[in-house]
């Protein structure tokens, strides 16, 4: 049995690995340890410095939908930004392996995006990253219209023809349920669903490797969320896009997500495949969150 | 003022010479109340200074401590500073105001100008050695011994997508000009075609985005790979911006729809013919009261050159009789 | 070759033990399961059985990995990993045994209020690849069998009865022949005519090879069918 516990077998290679990853916001002092923690909390009474993400431990396979769900104050907002490469991590690694049909071809070494330099992040975020937000005035400039919100991403991946870009920004419309002849409407005149749909169709305008999507539904009617779920699982269905969705709410985790991460004041307290954690939940923490299940 | 002169009266500005100061105000004819060319010569340092640093960093925006004149911020105090930092006696100084010599401003800085240097000043874009516009680059090609002053109105392009200053600075930072090339694709959709008439952005150096100013779109090629210096000052911003001569100067364009500049060839100038310089247009009104409007060259001395030639040639076609 | 690929054991259980700790009340721990140990042959149809609980379904939860194991192995022979412990495999080799080999049908049907019973039913074979025109001609003519009638094939199954329900749940665990199969209470809502229809589809998914672990209490309808019964011992 012993052999078998840290089984190697794996279905398919890992695309997104995190180790340690850690996100601290104050200069932090020798009592922070022994103060903080999932129990403790994530702020350190000596110093003040707030722990929003502690050693953050996960593996992600291309084409699965890994969920984080957790309270306010979890962390899992900040492990987003620190996916998304716009906030620096303090402490660990977030090691990245292309697909094969990226430009280095077969070589898949992995790279560790934490090491990157301003513009090589920005060139990661911009042609392989795509994050959808809980607000879309985050996400979309409210000032230009649609069509020049999804193209912002296609001419920051230095498409010059706008012919193409309306094109594309068209099929993305379609794929994201919108009305392709309101490409050239301002984002004032759209409903919170559909300004939710423009997100998504602009982070999927440039075919990115890693979907984030951040608390997407939170805020939204209930029959509008309903849609909106089920339009991010059809175009994962389509697309085979690898996602990590944040959200508090179980209901939308359990929709979509193959595997869950559990965490709490910074810390991941427990992690399983999406229907272990919703029916056989381990940790305190989590019972808790599943017994509080509307 | 020659490119090589330039870099002379940089090497002095790191040693600050008083004697070659002395030797500068001797030498002229100016008012003995004002210092030579009016700001003090710490403040030309610095400027000097700061222009070098815009130079070594092609469309980048330097900022400077503008000095305080006796002419109103918004009316040309920049491009004002630029040029009071870098004449000196032996200089011949040509002042425009959309390519207009005779325009109330430019004669005003040219007599602020005048009374502090007791430089020469000309029409004559070639006879000049410092030339300083406000929204227009002259038709005749300037050389590698000239250097062409611009005033600017708002010197960061990113202004019209990006209202603060922090994140503006730092998308300059990052070269991440993604929104402005929305604000380009916005441009196109809504007019159908691209509707920046003045103020034209463009990539310098493949670098940095650079405003180039409101001159018209015509004059916005003579920028690239150029013979001469060009340097931009914007007083109330307080900030220098340069384009070395033979640099690279892109404007933003699309594949379907390029860069295109005013230039109509059917478009004559009323006084000299010209076709083939920018035109501006004029409400005549003529002595029966009727009025129209009248296409002349925008620059005037230019437009007056091939004039004078022209009746000089049709004073000797015509037989003396 | 069948035959003896047939006594092989596609599943052992040892010892397996399951634990709740359940920490909202005061940490009190409850054991549905305690070492048990049985065997599966590979193309049986293995039959759990036992008084009304927790207990039987925690066997197939735990086999599906829904539950974790407290202690124990299960040894299962994957075609795809080779012979493995479901217990503490891969969280991603479970994933693919999931999608590929292993079926679980759970007691009473779970699915979304939006989607039409048709696409629920064609869902697994679309999950393993096959084209959405093809997998829907599939789901249609397990729909028939199942005697779902065509006006009522786009329509919510949360809408139907119970038993038709069931029925759906059904279809959609045969649809995509699993190598391996977990049934709770397969015909417990049943009528019995719609239960003669399961045990058919039953039998003839045993005959094609596939091995079914079917936890009932219904006995009288699978003892033609089964090919062991495990009676699950009193605390």
């Amino acid at each position: 049995m012993s052999e078998m516990e840290h089984s190697p077998i794996t279905s398919r290679p890992w695309m997104l690995e995190a180790h340690r990853l850690t996100k601290r916001y104050g200069p932090g002092c020798p009592h922070c340890a022994a103060h903080t923690g999932p129990e403790k909390g994530n702020r350190c009474p000596f110093c003040g410095t707030v722990y929003a993400c502690s050693q953050v431990d996960f593996s992600l396979k291309k084409g699965e939908i890994l969920g984080i769900v957790g309270e306010s104050g979890s962390g899992k907002s900040t492990l987003i930004q620190l996916v998304h490469l716009t906030v620096p991590a303090d402490d660990g690694q977030l090691w990245y392996r292309g697909s094969d049909e990226s430009e280095q071809g077969n070589d898949r070494a992995p790279l560790d995006l934490l090491t990157l330099d301003t513009y090589a992040r920005r060139q990661f975020r911009n042609h392989q990253l795509g994050i959808v937000y809980q607000r879309p005035e985050l996400g979309l400039n409210m000032r230009f219209s649609v069509g020049g919100n999804i193209a912002e991403k296609l001419l920051l991946a230095d498409w010059r023809h706008v012919g193409r870009i309306r094109q594309r920004a068209s099929t993305l419309m379609s794929l994201t349920e919108l009305p392709p002849e309101r490409i050239d409407d301002a984002p004032p005149l759209f409903s919170g669903g559909m300004l939710q749909r423009v997100q998504i169709a602009k982070a999927l305008s440039n075919n990115p490797a890693l979907l984030l999507l951040d608390e997407v539904t939170t805020g939204l009617d209930l029959s509008v969320q309903a849609r909106v779920l089920d339009l991010i699982r059809q175009i994962q269905w389509e697309l085979k896009i690898t996602m990590l969705i944040v959200s508090h709410d179980l209901g939308v985790i359990k929709q979509l997500a193959n595997r869950t991460l559990v965490m709490k004041n910074g810390w991941v307290v427990e992690q399983g495949l999406t229907d272990q954690i919703l029916e056989d939940p381990q940790h305190p923490y989590t019972q808790l969150l599943v017994s509080s299940i509307l | 003022m020659t490119s090589s002169r330039f870099e002379e009266l940089m090497m002095q500005s790191a040693t600050a010479s008083q004697e070659n100061h002395g030797a500068a105000e001797e030498r002229s004819d100016h008012d003995p109340l004002y210092n030579f060319a009016f700001i003090d010569e710490d403040s030309k340092r610095e400027i000097r200074r700061k222009l070098l640093k815009a130079v070594a960093l092609p469309g980048h925006l330097v900022p400077f401590a503008s000095r305080d004149l006796p002419i109103a911020r918004g009316w040309g105090t920049g491009g004002l500073q630029v040029t009071m930092a870098l004449v000196e006696p032996r200089d011949t100084v040509k002042i425009i105001d959309q390519g207009d010599d005779e325009s109330v401003n430019a004669v005003n800085l040219r007599r602020l100008l005048q009374q502090t240097t007791g430089l020469r000043f000309t029409t004559d874009t070639t006879e000049a050695t410092c030339i300083q516009t406000r929204h227009r680059v002259p038709e005749e090609p300037l050389r590698a011994d000239q250097i062409l002053v611009l005033q600017v109105p708002m010197a960061d392009p990113l202004r019209w997508v990006e209202p603060s200053l922090e994140r503006s600075a730092q998308m300059h930072a990052e070269a991440d000009y993604g929104r402005m090339w929305v604000y380009m694709y916005e441009s196109v959709v809504r007019s159908g075609d691209m509707n920046i008439g003045a103020q034209y952005p463009v990539m310098v150096d493949n670098r940095y985005m650079m405003d180039t100013t409101p001159v018209p779109r015509y004059d916005v090629p003579r920028f690239h790979m150029a013979e001469t210096l060009y340097l931009f000052g914007a007083g109330r911003e307080k900030r220098v911006y340069a384009i070395p001569p033979y640099t690279r100067v892109a404007p933003l364009e699309f594949e379907d729809y390029p860069f295109k500049t005013e230039h109509d060839s059917t478009q004559f100038c009323a006084k000299c013919g010209a076709n083939d310089t920018f035109l501006t247009r004029h409400f005549i009104v003529s002595t029966n009261g009727q009025g129209h409007w009248t296409a002349f060259c925008s620059d005037t001395s230019y437009c007056h050159k091939r004039y004078e030639a022209q009746m000089q040639q049709e004073a000797k076609e015509v037989p003396f009789v | 070759m069948e035959q003896i690929a047939r006594q092989m054991p596609i599943l052992e259980v040892q010892n397996l033990t399951k634990q709740f700790h359940m920490h909202l009340i005061d940490g009190r721990i409850i054991e549905p399961l305690h070492a048990l140990s049985f065997r599966v042959q590979a193309g049986h149809a293995f039959v759990i059985s036992g008084r009304s609980g927790a207990g039987k379904t925690s066997i197939l939860k735990c086999i599906y990995r829904t539950y974790l194991t407290t202690d124990g192995t299960i040894w299962y022979d994957s075609q795809r990993f080779g012979r493995i412990d479901l217990a503490t495999a891969d969280e991603d080799v479970i994933v693919a045994l999931r999608e590929q080999e292993v079926g679980f049908c759970s007691q009473f049907l779970k699915a979304l209020p939006r989607i039409p019973a048709i696409a629920i039913v064609a869902e697994p074979l679309m999950k393993r690849g096959m084209a959405r025109t093809a997998a829907l001609e599939q789901a249609t003519a397990w729909l028939k069998r199942l005697g779902i009638d065509e006006s009522r094939w786009q329509a919510s199954p949360l809408t139907f009865s119970g038993g038709e329900q069931q029925r759906i749940n059904l279809a959609r665990a045969f649809i995509a022949a699993p190598r391996l199969l977990l049934l709770d209470e397969p015909t417990a809502s049943l009528d019995a005519a719609s239960k003669s229809i399961v045990l058919t589809m039953m039998a003839e998914a045993r005959k094609a090879g596939t091995t079914m672990l079917i936890v009932s209490h219904d006995m009288t309808a699978l003892e033609t069918l089964a090919d062991e019964i495990y009676w699950l011992p009193h605390e």
